[in-house]
């Protein structure tokens, strides 16, 4: 595999008013042929059309996320710029679902361009960022691993509102899509490193009904009532439809693997029919299990992805860190995370921001679609 | 690293599921070859057949993953074939296959008889650990996968329109039941404004035009509610969300009630109603009361609805079975119109009369009979019915019940009474305070108007906010409670409330449109008393009333809930606390999630010994920060020298 280093440090900034002067004269010091990857805070999508109005002849990309992170603290305010080279393959795409999943041609458009974009002999990353709300991303990767295998590394993330409502959430110079996903081929580039240290429990049970994101049944009964049993045995925790988004941030489901973490699903809403939306998909018939997220103050997972970014080069190190694993960690104690991993990747520079599901697979490694999960992606 | 039991038992239902209904060869294949690569972290893989060769012939590459040069091989001998055959794991400083050179590592599983999945790897240790995993869970299901597979790659046979199909389905079913559940709620709400209005003005209207007029309008909408229970209690029933109770009741309390309930109906055509027990049914019984009555309902209200002269009789018998319980027989004899046939035939079935005449005749979904027949199965029974055209019908429901101890006390069925509910509560309760928390204006002004009539003093909140507000600063007897509401919902408001030193003590009350089973369980989980759903039956609303309402001295020396409580706790209150302190200390320090329902349980309690302590240790707790939580409850501890810590030496 080919390291990535040395590289001139990464033009980026933040800027907590994206007024149509400020951004303007941040883009004003980078080289032209400089491209930008948007991230934008959920509460002023205003931004994206101010950034496409000022963006010119630059390539635009990004999406609309819950917050930010920059200078070691996170923010529900603000856009941050990213420098991406100007020629950077892309591909900003709807992705028409039928019976709750990508349809073949979606995937299939997704597949070809990348195969088409990226490096024959390997070594480009497909970098994606996915609106929250397709809810089949897991599968998603999945299929366009069938298609592309290793051709190309894997990362990005889940966009959009942190109350998981509709929104055009992915864009490039002219468009916002919902429903849509934004693929880049970062070139030579090693993919992202994912970790969470959540840990599970004994208590296994069946996802009987499921489409997508959204676990009608488990064990053949509606799922709300089978995870408060749990949580009340296992955890002595009393869980009402009021208080489920509360306590679900702290005791996600979770997917087993042999190798590797397990794949954590939050759960994020309830259905009236007792059903259960995951930030994340659940294939039917899969094995739950339900995890303990990490206790607040243990940085270990944010050392490590640091330090196995840094170790794979780069310029600065780009996170997404989950919002759900904020939610449950608060402020505090993710900022905490934040130092952590900016210690373990120095003197790399820091930035990213809070997420909805993280994506990613290192060098040799089969991809995966996470939650809770703090990622670190080595930039340019 | 040994597997734990979790990514074990995991790893082999996966297999176990990527196998299960699959018959096509090629999709098998790869699903299963997916699932390997997925739980071993290989980042390719290939599977090639050995047995459907020619003798001597190598095996060819049936399906590959992970790789385009791998893929590319599809079809092609396998190139590692030989050097790896009768081997688990190998080793190609060059790789196993043109272009692979970054995949060194092999780990061979084979499919006995059938030949073999490769899973290539960059690293030693992940093909290392991958074979420890192969030894000891894989063979079994490999060789399950290697019959699957050559069973399927001998017969080909194409189930994919069948697969679609039952998935279509499926996914429709699923839809049904969230559009029912939707429309529950979005009809309930109107129709509680409309029968509540109807109601209150059916007591102002004497002129008979007008009141004959509201009449058929009441009668209208509550035939459309009918309808509405109907479909959802089928669609409960067919999502499997109907769940009977086991609680004692007396049959002939159930039967009364039933005939009683059709006593305006039954006089106004003329028909008299009238029932008897067989001596072999057992006093007492433990079932449904309620489905039971529904089964018996339906069937007396088609009886009377097809019937224009004669008399209904309903009749009850039992036969013992071999396990103890007793299969009961209920019949309902009419003198109606009758069945042919076939039409016989055709009910029992959704959506379907007699035939079509019947409907534009009598009217009805012919629900009725659906939802009986699947009651009836439910409780282990069945229905049917004999019939003559022109002479009259018996209809008939089986159901196995468990007899119950005489001496046992069941819920009892509404007891007659003198007084009706609305005339007690006027007469005992007149002046009481309560709070309604709704935030429909129409609503507000029926639930206003049927509580103003029997006398109670009533106070409005729009949202739960506003609710928790007034019941700091007012004494009332009791709230009723709606559950979707702006700002603060009906269930936060009411966790609020319990919070508040003395809430505990107030009766809430649900009242609410959202009808199914788990609002109800959410209700009572969030700490209310009981529940109504809309549209309030004025009868059951006072009645619920009568249940809760404090006697009358208890509620005028009420205060507001969040009064302060007192100088300072009782010496007992004081020592709970303490104990409930210590008890919390243990398990936080053992980093037990369990800490949190004992908050929760000493909430109260707690709040008040703590004091502006209380705030922080509480978001701790539901931080599930427990470090810092430990930290505050020692604190408190240490302050009276109660702490497990500063007791060690």
């Amino acid at each position: 595999m080919m390291p990535i280093t040395p590289h001139p440090p990464t033009h980026w900034t933040y800027l907590d008013t994206a007024t149509p002067n400020a951004i303007a004269a941040a883009l004003t010091g980078w080289p032209a042929g400089q491209g930008v990857l948007a991230l934008v805070c959920e509460r002023e999508t205003g931004a994206v059309e101010r950034l496409q109005a000022a963006a010119g002849g630059r390539l635009l990309t990004g999406a609309v996320v819950p917050g930010l992170v920059a200078h070691r603290r996170f923010t529900r305010q603000g856009v941050l710029l990213v420098a991406i080279d100007g020629q950077t393959p892309h591909l900003l795409t709807q992705m028409p679902q039928q019976d709750g999943r990508a349809t073949a041609a979606a995937v299939a458009a997704l597949s070809e361009f990348a195969g088409a974009a990226a490096s024959p002999d390997g070594g480009d990353t497909l970098f994606l960022l996915a609106d929250v709300l397709l809810g089949d991303t897991a599968s998603m990767l999945d299929r366009l691993y069938a298609e592309l295998g290793d051709q190309v590394h894997y990362a990005g993330a889940c966009a959009g509102s942190e109350t998981f409502q509709s929104m055009p959430c992915v864009f490039d110079n002219d468009t916002c899509l919902a429903n849509g996903v934004l693929a880049l081929i970062l070139a030579r580039h090693p993919g992202a490193v994912l970790a969470h240290h959540y840990r599970g429990s004994d208590a296994l049970w069946a996802a009987t009904a499921t489409t997508g994101s959204q676990v009608e049944t488990i064990d053949g009964r509606p799922a709300l009532e089978v995870y408060q049993d749990l949580m009340a045995r296992e955890y002595g925790i009393v869980l009402t439809r009021d208080t489920f988004y509360q306590y679900a941030v702290h005791f996600p489901f979770a997917l087993s693997r042999a190798q590797g973490e397990p794949l954590v699903r939050i759960p994020v809403k309830v259905g009236d029919d007792g059903s259960v939306l995951c930030s994340g998909e659940v294939r039917e018939n899969a094995l739950l299990t339900v995890v303990r997220a990490v206790a607040p103050g243990n940085v270990s997972a944010a050392s490590e992805a640091g330090a196995s970014a840094r170790a794979q080069g780069g310029a600065s190190l780009m996170t997404f860190y989950c919002a759900g694993r904020y939610l449950h960690l608060g402020d505090e104690a993710a900022t905490a995370e934040l130092d952590a991993m900016a210690e373990a990747a120095a003197p790399l520079p820091l930035f990213g921001a809070l997420c909805l599901g993280e994506i990613g697979s290192g060098p040799g490694l089969y991809p995966v679609f996470q939650n809770a999960t703090i990622t670190a992606v080595p930039w340019h | 690293m040994a597997l734990n039991q979790n990514q074990s038992i995991s790893i082999l239902y996966d297999l176990a599921m990527a196998m299960a209904g699959e018959t096509r060869p090629r999709p098998l294949a790869t699903a299963m070859l997916q699932q390997l690569m997925f739980h071993t972290g290989s980042a390719c893989g290939a599977l090639h057949l050995r047995g459907r060769q020619p003798a001597g012939a190598p095996p060819l590459v049936y399906v590959a993953l992970g790789n385009r040069r791998l893929r590319a091989l599809e079809g092609q001998p396998a190139p590692w074939a030989a050097a790896l055959d009768g081997r688990e794991s190998g080793t190609a400083p060059d790789g196993w296959f043109a272009g692979g050179g970054a995949y060194p590592h092999a780990l061979v599983l084979t499919l006995p008889e059938v030949g073999a999945v490769v899973l290539f790897s960059a690293r030693a240790d992940l093909v290392e650990h991958a074979l420890r995993q192969a030894r000891a869970l894989f063979p079994p299901i490999l060789t399950r996968f290697a019959s699957s597979l050559t069973l399927c790659l001998d017969t080909e046979f194409q189930q994919e329109a069948l697969t679609v199909a039952r998935d279509a389905a499926e996914a429709a079913n699923r839809a049904k039941s969230a559009f029912l559940a939707n429309m529950s709620h979005e009809i309930r709400t109107p129709m509680n404004a409309i029968l509540g209005m109807a109601h209150l003005l059916a007591q102002e209207i004497d002129t008979p035009g007008p009141r004959a007029h509201l009449d058929k309008m009441t009668e209208a909408a509550e035939h459309l509610l009918q309808i509405l229970n109907d479909i959802l209690d089928l669609s409960k029933i067919e999502a499997g969300r109907l769940t009977l109770e086991a609680a004692p009741f007396t049959l002939h309390r159930v039967i009364e009630h039933t005939v009683s309930l059709l006593a305006d109906r039954s006089a106004a055509k003329g028909i008299p109603v009238t029932w008897s027990i067989a001596p072999d049914v057992p006093a007492r019984l433990c079932g449904d009361a309620l489905r039971l009555g529904q089964v018996l309902l339906n069937f007396v209200g088609n009886a009377l609805k097809f019937s224009e002269r004669g008399r209904i009789a309903i009749h009850a018998a039992a036969e013992p079975c071999e396990d103890g319980q007793v299969r009961l027989r209920l019949s309902v004899e009419d003198q109606g119109i009758g069945l042919t046939p076939d039409q016989q035939t055709r009910l029992f079935q959704p959506f379907v009369q007699a035939d079509d005449s019947t409907t534009r005749r009598y009217g009805g979904t012919g629900l009725g009979l659906v939802i009986t027949r699947r009651l009836a199965q439910l409780m282990g029974g069945e229905v049917g019915v004999e019939s003559v055209p022109g002479v009259g019908s018996t209809f008939w429901a089986t159901m196995r019940l468990r007899p119950a101890a005489e001496q046992t006390e069941g819920a009892p069925l509404p007891a007659e009474r003198r007084e009706s509910a609305e005339q007690v509560l006027a007469r005992a309760h007149r002046g009481t305070r309560v709070l309604l928390v709704e935030d429909n204006p129409v609503n507000q002004e029926v639930a206003r108007a049927l509580l103003r009539r029997v006398g109670l003093l009533v106070d409005v909140a729009n949202d739960g906010r506003m609710a928790v507000d007034r019941v700091r600063t007012t004494p009332y007897a009791l709230v009723l409670m709606d559950m979707q509401m702006p700002v603060l919902d009906g269930l936060a408001a009411t966790r609020e409330i319990r919070a508040l030193p003395g809430g505990d003590r107030l009766p809430v009350l649900a009242m609410t449109a959202n009808a199914f089973a788990e609002d109800r369980l959410a209700a009572l989980a969030a700490g209310m008393n009981d529940y109504i759903s809309k549209p309030v039956v004025p009868e059951l609303l006072y009645q619920r009333l009568l249940d809760w309402l404090p006697a009358r001295e208890d509620a005028t020396a009420a205060e507001p809930v969040g009064a302060p409580a007192g100088p300072a706790l009782s010496a007992t209150e004081t020592e709970r606390a303490r104990m409930a302190l210590r008890q919390l200390e243990a398990l936080l320090s053992e980093d037990d999630t369990r800490a949190h329902a004992t908050w929760q349980q000493h909430e109260a309690l707690l709040t008040a010994h703590l004091g502006a302590a209380a705030a922080p240790v509480r978001a701790q707790i539901g931080q599930f920060a427990f470090e810092q939580a430990l930290r505050g409850v020692r604190a408190a501890l240490d302050a009276t020298g109660q702490s497990d810590a500063a007791r060690m030496p």
